[in-house]
């Protein structure tokens, strides 16, 4: 046989088992722990791959008579044919949304049930590999508007079943602080500015002023997620998202004012920017 | 031979393709960690019955923490388990042993096992899981919001009335209370007001549907500082407390008032680092007026 064909067949071989072991693990993985692929379609397309590599493997180191290479073609065929349907179906099914970090070191997951609107926020466990962490708050209607502010700390925007808009924010660690617990809007106090806004905390909750049109916001209406930002609310639905930026320092334990930047996201369904907000005075 | 091993791996790998596949669209979802298990009758001797000790013992009723919770109502001879994840009794704030569960934050009698728990990971929310029928089934009653939930405590007063209070959103020291009343058993919460006051809290209760307290301060505390409701939670005032001249920053922390006999009483402690009298003493109080003015009484024993 043909050294070059014989090495291909072995390592094609190689690669159908390998990834059948690894799909193995995942199966255990999803099983046993809950543990998913960050995009359940990968699934479908490691089987698909499998069947290919365990395929031409064959075809390349059996002698098979034209028969068996027509049989072999035709259980390959119904086996990839069936990944597909499936993978159709579940598409069909569920909604994935998948967004890396700008710095990619870490992912959004967020699945959402086309038939409820139920969606899940996972969170990233190890390589490709999520767990799902909660519930939306609502059920989501339609697409997810995707923005990154930092590199760990995701805006979601997303309308409900009643068409009111929402904001669900990720934030990925608490950047070494070393405290497991901060109220992120009692952690920049004094007046910010940045471009047409101004942003002032005050014991009370946090007023925000853009050109001359004012928002008062009491605690009741700040969402906070993780300890990097929250989100102002009015009725409900979501204004703004004030997100702590990479540089920020809140001197919460000495008398120094915060240092650093914040910033302020809308929520809106235009395609809208992160605006950065400086201390102007303490 | 290398015919038998490739086609043999091969077939192998085809059959477990195709299992996998079966398994993988046939599986349920994966739980959410939050999520609530369905709550399903399940009274059996638990596989290390023998060896499983009640705590928190109210007579013959009481619960076991082993890999899960689970509440007896014979003294052990049987026991429920309660549909739970160990995690949620004590997500937020709570540094404590996990052996057993956060003092107050369940009540168990005779017609009612509560467990109060914690839901989400950002979004957190503070929730009931009770049962009227000893365990065999299980309700969930949502509570209301709120992040990183440091005290918490549940207590019914009757058949129908109880209440929740719970506190979070620590910054240093400062939080937030929460304060929570049922009066159709738990199966709805209605948030009433609390005291426009952020000092972290100690100890809060209602003696009935209307009387209720709240004291605060933890962190080196120089007087009591209590406040009290008479109206069920809508508003609250600051209760009087006549400290003797000698006793004057000794006793520092008003507990939870009780009534005794025809008295309602309060003992007010030293705080954690009152050394008067070895801090082997209290102060206890006496109010004809149900709870706004206080008069001193007495030093009783500090595990009175």
């Amino acid at each position: 046989m043909n050294k070059g064909k014989l090495v291909m067949g072995w390592c094609c071989f190689a690669f159908s088992v390998i990834l059948f072991l690894f799909q193995g693990l995942y199966l255990i993985l999803r099983l046993r722990w809950g543990v998913e692929y960050a995009d359940e379609r990968l699934f479908y397309l490691l089987t698909t791959f499998i069947v290919v590599y365990a395929t031409v493997a064959l075809l390349l180191l059996m002698d098979l008579k034209r028969n068996g290479k027509a049989f072999l073609l035709g259980i390959a065929t119904i086996f990839i044919l069936l990944q597909g349907v499936l993978l159709f179906r579940h598409m069909k099914d569920v909604r994935e949304f998948v967004s890396h970090s700008p710095d990619w070191k870490t992912y959004l997951v967020l699945k959402q049930d086309r038939l409820t609107g139920k969606t899940v926020y996972y969170r990233p466990y190890y390589g490709p590999f999520v767990q799902g962490k909660e519930t939306l708050p609502f059920s989501m209607k339609g697409d997810a508007k995707i923005k990154w502010i930092q590199d760990d700390i995701v805006a979601a925007t997303y309308h409900s079943e009643d068409g009111s808009i929402h904001q669900f924010i990720g934030t990925y660690g608490d950047r070494g602080q070393g405290s497991s617990y901060t109220n992120v809007a009692l952690s920049f106090p004094g007046t910010w500015k940045g471009g047409d806004l101004t942003l002032t905390s005050t014991t009370d909750g946090l007023i925000l002023q853009r050109d001359h049109e004012v928002e008062r916001y009491t605690w009741e209406n700040i969402v906070q997620f993780g300890t990097l930002a929250v989100v102002l609310t009015e009725n409900d639905e979501a204004q703004w998202t004030i997100a702590l930026g990479e540089d920020f320092i809140s001197h919460e334990n000495d008398p120094d004012p915060p240092a650093g930047s914040i910033y302020l996201y809308e929520a809106t369904d235009e395609n809208n920017e992160p605006v950065p907000l400086t201390l102007s005075f303490p | 031979m290398k015919k038998i091993i490739i086609g043999g791996s091969a077939s192998l790998v085809g059959i477990g393709i195709a299992v996998g596949t079966y398994l993988f669209e046939t599986a349920p979802s994966p739980r959410l960690p939050s999520k609530m298990e369905t709550p399903q009758q399940q009274k059996s001797l638990p596989e290390n019955g023998d060896t499983l000790q009640p705590i928190g013992s109210n007579g013959p009723i009481g619960y076991a923490l082993s890999g899960e919770l689970q509440i007896t109502y014979d003294d052990g001879e049987h026991w429920s388990r309660v549909p739970i994840g160990i995690e949620t009794l004590f997500a937020g704030e709570y540094n404590g042993q996990e052996n057993e569960l956060i003092e107050h934050s369940f009540f168990l009698s005779d017609d009612r096992a509560a467990f109060l728990y914690v839901e989400g990971a950002d979004d957190q929310r503070v929730k009931l899981l009770y049962s009227l029928d000893q365990g065999d089934t299980w309700k969930d009653a949502d509570i209301g919001r709120m992040t990183a939930p440091r005290s918490r405590k549940v207590d019914f007063l009757n058949e129908n009335d109880g209440y929740v209070v719970y506190t979070g959103e620590r910054t240093m020291s400062s939080e937030a209370t929460k304060v929570f009343m049922t009066h159709d058993s738990g199966e709805t919460w209605t948030e009433v007001s609390h005291p426009d006051h952020y000092r972290l809290l100690y100890d809060g209760n209602f003696i009935d549907e209307n009387t209720g307290f709240l004291s605060y301060g933890i962190l080196n505390p120089e007087e009591p500082d209590l406040y009290v409701t008479q109206d069920g939670g809508q508003s609250w005032v600051s209760a009087s407390i006549e400290i003797p001249d000698e006793y004057d920053l000794i006793f520092t922390t008003a507990e939870t008032p009780y009534v005794e006999g025809t008295d309602l009483v309060l003992l007010v402690n030293q705080g954690s680092s009152g050394d008067y009298k070895g801090g082997k003493v209290k102060g206890k109080f006496i109010s004809k007026d149900n709870g706004l003015s206080w008069s001193f009484q007495n030093e009783v024993d500090a595990d009175e």
